[in-house]
């Protein structure tokens, strides 16, 4: 099982100058997943590169989140094909 | 050492004001991010360059001292100026995605200009550094399971590279990357595969294809032939009347199946008749009975 580490949205809003009802809002919309213990607010590890780049869409390149909801569907789309062109790479090599 | 006109980056006149440049600069930025583009490396080449356009065209001092020098930025006197006014900062990576930019990324120009390092506002970053390495390995490195010593970043790193693995396959190794800079996890290691081609052998997933030659009567008349596999040389019958680009599939003698202990592909082996193109008097003699006969 792969190790579940939770980070302390605090630490992180602390790091990235950002309000923890920014994370709060985020994880409302469904952008990144968070986890509540003991009234404690934690990101799991695993979501901190997306939060990451959310806040770079959001804060630096003036995308909403709407925008950044449909750049992570595209790009999970992206990342599909580009498998499927290598493997389709791989197969033509066989002719080449 | 090569001059960037960095109005031309960002396609906007050597009078535009800063909120159209910060505009100009949002624009490109939205549509050459790394972030937006994975694995483009034409999108992060430009990326740099308009990040790079950037800082020097958006601080007001960078900006005049550019418009100043412009061109001639190689005269040696306001370059020693230019490094006296300001002097060096400390090196940080800037961008701190995936493909973590370098340095030495940015251009000569650049470096030239303003003393090297980036002038850029560092990013607030809490995960380390994403690392990407390259491991180039032959077919039959990958047929067995093995370990292997990387060198990244001035680090031994002992990896295991499971049997099967493909060309460009990439497997991430956690917090093998870049330290955090604020007390958080460390950054992963990403080493993508890349499988030389330089074998008989051509491989699709784990099945592997290979052409192997037959002698004409062999084909006409049946016989057997001896064929390289992978793991060893193996007898074939081949059958009487034997067209070339027959297939014949020897089942489970391809590669190894990618985390699926002692699974295997198969070999596909493609026949081609060879026809000879010389022969000897008896021969020729031989073949013209044939062909009397079959007419």
């Amino acid at each position: 099982m792969e190790d579940y580490i939770l980070i302390s949205a605090q630490d992180f809003c602390l790091s990235h100058e950002v309000r923890i009802e920014t994370v709060q809002i985020l994880s409302d919309y469904g952008l990144i997943k968070t986890v509540k213990r003991e009234e404690t607010f934690f990101i799991p590890e695993n979501q901190i590169k997306r939060l990451e780049k959310i806040l770079v869409f959001n804060n630096e390149l003036d995308i909403n989140l709407e925008g950044i909801e449909t750049i992570f569907d595209l790009l999970e789309r992206i990342e599909g094909m580009q498998d499927h062109i290598l493997q389709l790479e791989n197969k033509l090599q066989r002719f080449l | 050492m090569q001059f960037i006109d960095y109005y031309k980056v960002l396609g906007i006149s050597k009078n535009t004001k800063e909120d159209a440049i910060k505009k100009a600069y949002r624009k490109l930025a939205r549509k050459y991010h790394p972030d937006l583009n994975p694995n483009d490396k034409k999108a992060e080449a430009k990326f740099k360059e308009i990040n790079e356009a950037n800082e020097v065209l958006s601080h007001p001092e960078n900006r005049k001292k550019y418009d100043k020098y412009g061109e001639n930025w190689k005269d040696a006197e306001a370059y020693e100026k230019a490094k006296q006014q300001r002097p060096k900062q400390s090196r940080q990576n800037t961008y701190n995605g995936q493909q973590g930019f370098k340095e030495e990324n940015f251009s000569d120009f650049f470096e030239s200009m303003f003393g090297g390092g980036q002038q850029q506002r560092q990013r607030a970053t809490y995960r380390g550094q994403d690392f990407n390495a390259e491991l180039h390995l032959d077919l039959m490195d990958v047929y067995k399971t093995h370990k292997r010593t990387l060198t990244v970043n001035g680090k031994n790193i002992r990896i295991t590279i499971p049997a099967g693995v493909t060309n460009g396959q990439t497997i991430k190794i956690k917090n093998y990357g870049g330290k955090s800079p604020a007390n958080g996890p460390k950054g992963d290691l990403y080493i993508t595969f890349i499988i030389n081609k330089d074998t008989t052998f051509h491989r699709e997933g784990p099945h592997v294809y290979i052409t192997q030659e037959i002698p004409l009567l062999t084909a006409i008349l049946g016989g057997s032939q001896l064929i390289k596999t992978i793991n060893g040389t193996v007898k074939l019958t081949v059958k009487e009347g034997t067209q070339s680009g027959t297939k014949v599939k020897l089942k489970g003698k391809g590669f190894p199946k990618y985390k699926q202990e002692n699974t295997f592909g198969d070999l596909y082996v493609t026949y081609k008749v060879v026809v000879p193109s010389t022969l000897s008097r008896k021969q020729k003699e031989l073949y013209q009975e044939l062909e009397k006969l079959e007419n």
